[in-house]
């Protein structure tokens, strides 16, 4: 008995609202310090005692209220207000174990029906008759593999690293250059000055070219130097130049780029970026399941190489949503055996890498989760202040169509107009990319849905409010 | 009771009225619309747009090839004529840019009023372009002519490359009214919102 009136105490009462009072900075402060409302939110408010907490507070206002029996009629309004409280905290502790929370990012003429949930890991396998399965990757890295629509598959889990630098490799890989067709051929450290070395000959249209790579720091000043060395002068001003090299294909690997120059015949020069950070326009074979290549077009010839994915393990940062982490599985089914490292791509949507000769295609990404709405956009929108180029709203035209019976509803969601279906989904705009005037948009959508809504957390907040409204009316525990 | 305590609990009445009001706004419909579907240049329902119920729907024959011909027209009353065409193109540099097809409409003009001419950049359903409103000369009358010249974005053109899909979905489309100019600022409103409400019937899949 004792123990049961600790539990309805008025001290419990003190001591867990202390201590969520703690939690509550303790999340502040770590946010300040690391700038991450991921990191803050492991340790408090995700954290398993942060929930032991709500549970605490459930037991002690439901016991401190069933201490008051047998009831008396001045006991009403505080039995009111209890009880709100009551459904109040069951609401939340519903929706934190059952509720859907995530997110949909649409571009402006597509839709998604497909949630993205926050936090979580998955590796999303496809095969070729457009079966697809995925694989939960928990928090600590147990992946979950039920065999589902891909029973011919087996995935282990080879390695893991929280946070990798991610590059994209076409033309130069490590320390050599690789084209199709072609010997591989090496790539020189930046020279000092002439000669420059050529690493390999091709022949092009009946003319033979040189094939030069070097790594530098600045690529332009080399190409020129490279591109002045062939030139011959001659006579008195005005000077002769002539053209003495061969047609040359340069390759500078930069520390952010690979870049491409031609030098033909007649002089002309032609300069081709492919950035390391993101694969450039890239030439797409059976759909991603033969791979992809980036491309150039010389001489009427396309030459290509083919497209890798390099993550490099690095230290996490403390900014949890910074980190990119990557994986190494090892996949098999009855023919063969293969190994992929693949990167985290957070908002899905990156590219998914042909695994098993090119039977599956594969993507590491967080769970994702089916609603029964699809959600079309037809345009996002910022609205500025007139004359000015300061945002003052920013919104949405979905068109929401519900998948069991095919009704649609056209909607404008804004940044405080929110959509609700009758089931509970609460679509709300969360993000739209600018970008250019007139070009596309994205917008990020949160959705949320409350189980415990329409019969907890509403009816809760009703009869707190009444509780509360009857304690001032009634004035039950006035001395008089 | 009281006349304080009647006070203190109409204050109480009152204010959870105001802590439980809230607000919610609903969408629009468009009144007097239907929404038709236009068929591309392989014959099969590509398009839809809400149209107003007044406007008279004409279909082209023998456009499936000829890209100079529109998909089909809408007519206001005998003067104001709303023509649709698209552009179907295999290849992602092959497509004529949006701003090309803005400087062909005004040249269409004998004479252009420069305060009447307005060309702002517009996006909508996955395509990107200008929208162009210019009033000048034609034939010696003072006509408006309303315009949007749009492009698949490139995301899209490669998601629906990659899926193979009818080039049909991949076309560029232009939308144009003509017509005398004070007819047109009668008629503007419906116009813009009949070119806003165009997209493909079928959404592009969100990812590659």
């Amino acid at each position: 008995m004792k123990l049961i009136r600790f539990l309805g105490s008025i001290y419990l009462a003190i001591f867990l609202i202390s201590s969520t009072a703690l939690f509550v900075i303790a999340g502040t402060v770590l946010e300040s310090l690391t700038a991450s409302h991921r990191y803050a939110a492991h340790f408090t408010y995700s954290n398993p005692l942060f929930k032991a907490l709500l549970w605490g507070f459930f037991l002690n206002i439901l016991i401190s209220a069933l201490l008051r029996w047998p009831f008396r009629q001045k006991h009403v309004p505080f039995l009111v207000t209890h009880l709100g409280l009551l459904m109040l905290l069951g609401g939340t502790l519903i929706k934190a174990y059952y509720g859907t929370q995530g997110s949909l990012l649409i571009t402006e003429g597509s839709s998604s029906a497909e949630l993205l949930l926050p936090d979580t890991y998955s590796i999303r396998l496809w095969a070729r008759d457009k079966r697809s399965e995925q694989y939960p990757l928990s928090q600590d890295l147990s992946l979950s593999v039920d065999k589902g629509k891909l029973p011919e598959i087996s995935i282990d889990l080879a390695a893991y690293a929280p946070h990798s630098q991610v590059s994209y490799e076409s033309w130069i890989k490590r320390d050599q250059v690789f084209i199709q067709g072609l010997k591989p051929f090496a790539v020189h450290p930046e020279p000092k000055g002439p000669p420059f070395p050529i690493s390999s000959k091709v022949r092009l249209n009946g003319q033979v070219w040189d094939l030069m790579a070097f790594k530098t720091e600045e690529s332009a000043t080399l190409a020129r130097k490279i591109y002045q060395q062939g030139l011959k002068i001659s006579g008195e001003a005005p000077f002769k130049i002539e053209v003495a090299h061969s047609p040359t294909l340069l390759f500078l690997d930069t520390p952010e780029n690979v870049v491409l120059y031609t030098f033909d015949k007649k002089g002309h020069v032609q300069e081709e970026l492919y950035p390391k950070s993101s694969p450039k326009a890239m030439a797409v074979y059976d759909q991603g399941y033969g791979g992809y290549f980036s491309f150039a077009k010389i001489e009427k010839e396309t030459f290509e190489s083919l497209l890798q994915c390099r993550c490099l393990p690095q230290p996490p940062s403390q900014m949890l949503e910074e980190n990119i982490p990557q994986i190494t599985l090892r996949l098999r089914n009855s023919d063969n055996q293969d190994f992929i490292t693949l990167p985290f791509e957070r908002q899905a949507t990156g590219l998914k890498w042909p695994v098993l000769k090119g039977q599956y295609l594969a993507r590491f990404q967080p769970l994702l989760e089916k609603i029964p709405y699809r959600v079309r956009l037809r345009q996002a929108r910022e609205i500025k202040y007139p004359h000015s180029t300061q945002p003052f709203s920013y919104e949405s035209d979905l068109i929401f169509t519900e998948l069991k019976t095919g009704r649609q509803i056209e909607k404008t969601i804004s940044m405080n107009n929110v959509h609700e279906t009758w089931d509970g989904y609460r679509f709300y705009l969360a993000n739209i990319t600018t970008g250019d005037l007139g070009s596309i948009k994205k917008v990020q959508i949160i959705v949320n849905r409350d189980p415990a809504k329409y019969w907890l957390t509403y009816p809760g907040a009703f009869f707190l409010s009444a509780g509360i409204f009857l304690l001032f009316w009634l004035r039950p525990y006035r001395k008089v | 009771m009281s006349i304080s305590l009647l006070c203190q609990r109409m204050r109480t009445i009152l204010l959870s009225l105001f802590l439980l009001a809230s607000c919610s706004q609903e969408g629009h419909k468009v009144a007097n619309s239907s929404r038709q579907e236009i068929c591309g240049r392989e014959g099969s329902p590509t398009y839809r747009a809400d149209v107003p119920a007044q406007w008279v729907r004409k279909e082209i024959p023998d456009n499936k090839s000829d890209t100079t011909k529109a998909l089909c027209e809408f007519w206001i009353g005998d003067s104001i004529r709303i023509t649709l065409h698209n552009f179907p193109s295999e290849t992602i540099e092959a497509r004529v840019p949006p701003a090309a097809q803005i400087a062909r409409w005004q040249r269409q003009f004998q004479e252009l009023d420069p305060q009447g001419l307005n060309i702002t950049p517009f996006a909508t359903g996955g395509f990107a372009g200008y929208h162009l409103e210019a009033t000048g000369m034609v034939n010696g009358e003072p006509e408006t002519l309303l315009g949007w010249a749009m492009q698949l974005a490139p995301e899209h053109f490669r998601v629906l490359v990659i899926a193979d899909e009818s080039s049909d979905r991949r076309s560029d489309y232009t939308i144009k009214a003509v017509g005398p100019a004070d007819l047109m600022r009668t008629h503007k409103q419906e116009i813009v919102r009949f070119a806003k409400s165009f997209e493909l019937i079928d959404e592009i899949q969100n990812t590659p």
